[in-house]
């Protein structure tokens, strides 16, 4: 393919650029099969390939057939047929490699460590000391006050994407609204910058800048929360008693994260040792029981998982919780 | 909802503000986030790891998710994000609940996912895709909701599930019945 200028990518429309990436992915290619690789599956939406630099063997990327660079612009139920294709190689995964466990890993721009211009679903598999610690989510502490701030900035944001703003009054309407239209003007901002971003390095970085300048107080992570300040600033009055709650759940949970598995561990424990001398169940594990009936109703697919269940049950097993609630004997 | 696990608690609890809420999944704010706009995207029910959950759960797990990684591009203005979902111990999951952690990436937040790639021999490769690609033959028949919804409204109002057992035994009942019968006519 012939090198073209700068003057005449900058005179190209959208769609030609579009066309011009897709041209040049590697991955559109791969599923098109103009480049070799090793299919492990592919149906009618997607195809998986074992990835050649991989973190451990049996690493698997799922792509979608569709060029597409970025996950927010998938369609909805391409993202859900990818959710459950990738639950299924990651159940494949356990069974072929005997894995621990598996890493599910999606990056969404080059920021996030997205190499390439096509949506791609990593999927790991896992052992114990394999040197991919890496993926894990550390945890940081921030202060209540401005969890709350996020919290509430994303709430509103939520409930608008998802039509479901229900205005508890006008002045939040008012705020949601504004947030709205904000959200809509960032909008193609962000998406220009994002596909830059995994694009060229030198363009992702003036397209950055020109974001920055706009909005101009953005530049640091901390501060531009601090920029969502005065679109909240309307909201203050119930804010006292709303922080207080969450102040107070947000201190308990981290620490009892860890403490109460240990707990836990002993509860589960003596509880599991107790079942099969008492033949009655107790309130508890009758209501478990119920809870646990109730997705996997249908009866064909217990049968035809049950053994698989018994795999996933030792790995569920490690975190010493019995995981159904009954005794898996 | 199982005992003791801090997750459902935090689902059920009454003073945790949702940022998402369906039928099948909850989001909340993740009280020590890696970054500030840390999303949890989490099954109502107790599901240790991710295989356990049911394939249409999963679905709309992944569907929410998309949706609110858009809101935090909106809204957070990240300039990217990282979807990261750890499925056993061996993984780095530190709860016995299945979670997707939705972080928002922005430059210079300390934030590393890259992992040193592994050199791996052909034969190696080779034989990683054999095995794993028989395995995922079994891939494709995936649970729909539709039944279990049903089921899942009725329960607690009557002895759904038992009715269904006996109504289930009965028809099988009736068939084999009516098997036994028809073969008791044609004998002569």
């Amino acid at each position: 393919m012939a090198e073209l200028t700068e003057a005449e990518l900058q005179n190209m429309s959208a769609e030609q650029i579009a066309e011009l990436q897709k041209k040049n992915c590697v991955f559109c290619h791969i599923i098109t099969g103009r480049i070799p690789a090793k299919r492990v599956f592919e149906d009618d939406k997607c195809v998986a390939v074992l990835d050649i630099n991989p973190a451990n063997p049996g690493h698997v990327l799922l792509l979608p057939r569709e060029h597409v660079m970025v996950m927010p612009q998938l369609p909805d139920d391409l993202v859900r047929h990818l959710a459950m294709v990738t639950k299924g190689i990651s159940h494949a995964c356990l069974r072929a490699f005997k894995a621990e466990g598996t890493s599910i890993f999606i990056a969404n721009g080059g920021i996030a460590g997205q190499r390439a211009p096509h949506v791609m679903i990593h999927i790991i598999p896992r052992k114990e000391k394999d040197g991919v610690e890496v993926l894990r989510t550390p945890h940081k502490q921030i202060p209540p006050e401005q969890l709350k701030q996020v919290d509430d900035a994303l709430k509103d944001a939520i409930d608008t994407a998802f039509g479901l703003k229900n205005p508890e009054s006008r002045q939040t309407e008012q705020e949601v609204k504004s947030g709205q239209g904000h959200g809509a003007a960032k909008d193609s901002a962000s998406d220009k910058d994002m596909s830059k971003g995994s694009d060229k390095d030198s363009s992702k970085k003036s397209d950055k800048d020109s974001v920055v300048g706009r909005d101009k107080d953005s530049g640091k992570d901390s501060d531009e929360i601090n920029t969502e300040q005065p679109d909240n600033a309307e909201e203050k009055p119930d804010e006292g008693k709303l922080e207080e709650k969450i102040s107070g759940s947000s201190s308990a949970r981290p620490k009892s994260r860890t403490e109460n598995s240990g707990a836990r561990d002993s509860e589960q424990g003596s509880r599991s040792q107790q079942v099969p001398q008492s033949s009655g169940k107790s309130s508890s594990q009758n209501a478990l029981q119920s809870e646990e009936g109730s997705p996997g109703q249908e009866p064909e697919h217990e049968d035809a998982t049950g053994k698989e269940l018994s795999d996933l049950d030792k790995i569920a097993g490690l975190f010493g919780v019995n995981p159904f609630g009954r005794d898996n004997g | 909802m199982a005992e003791g696990c801090v997750f459902c608690d935090l689902i059920r609890a009454q003073n945790v503000r949702k940022l998402y809420e369906d039928e099948y999944c909850v989001a909340i704010l993740e009280p020590a986030p890696a970054a500030l706009g840390h999303i949890l995207v989490m099954p109502k029910h107790h599901y240790p790891i991710f295989e356990q959950v049911p394939d249409f759960i999963v679905a709309s797990m992944f569907s929410a998710m998309n949706k609110i990684s858009t809101v935090l591009f909106d809204r957070l203005r990240a300039h990217g994000t990282n979807v990261l979902i750890t499925n056993g111990i061996a993984a780095g999951q530190e709860a016995a609940h299945v979670m997707v952690n939705l972080i928002p990436r922005r430059e210079g937040d300390g934030l590393n996912f890259q992992w040193q790639p592994k050199q791996l021999s052909e034969e190696e490769m080779n034989t990683s895709e054999l095995q794993l690609k028989e395995e995922c033959k079994k891939i494709g028949d995936f649970q729909r909701e539709k039944a279990q919804a049903v089921v899942l409204d009725q329960k607690p109002l009557s002895l759904g599930a038992i009715s269904g057992d006996s109504r289930d035994g009965k028809t099988e009942h009736d068939a084999s019945q009516n098997y036994m019968l028809r073969r008791l006519r044609r004998i002569p």
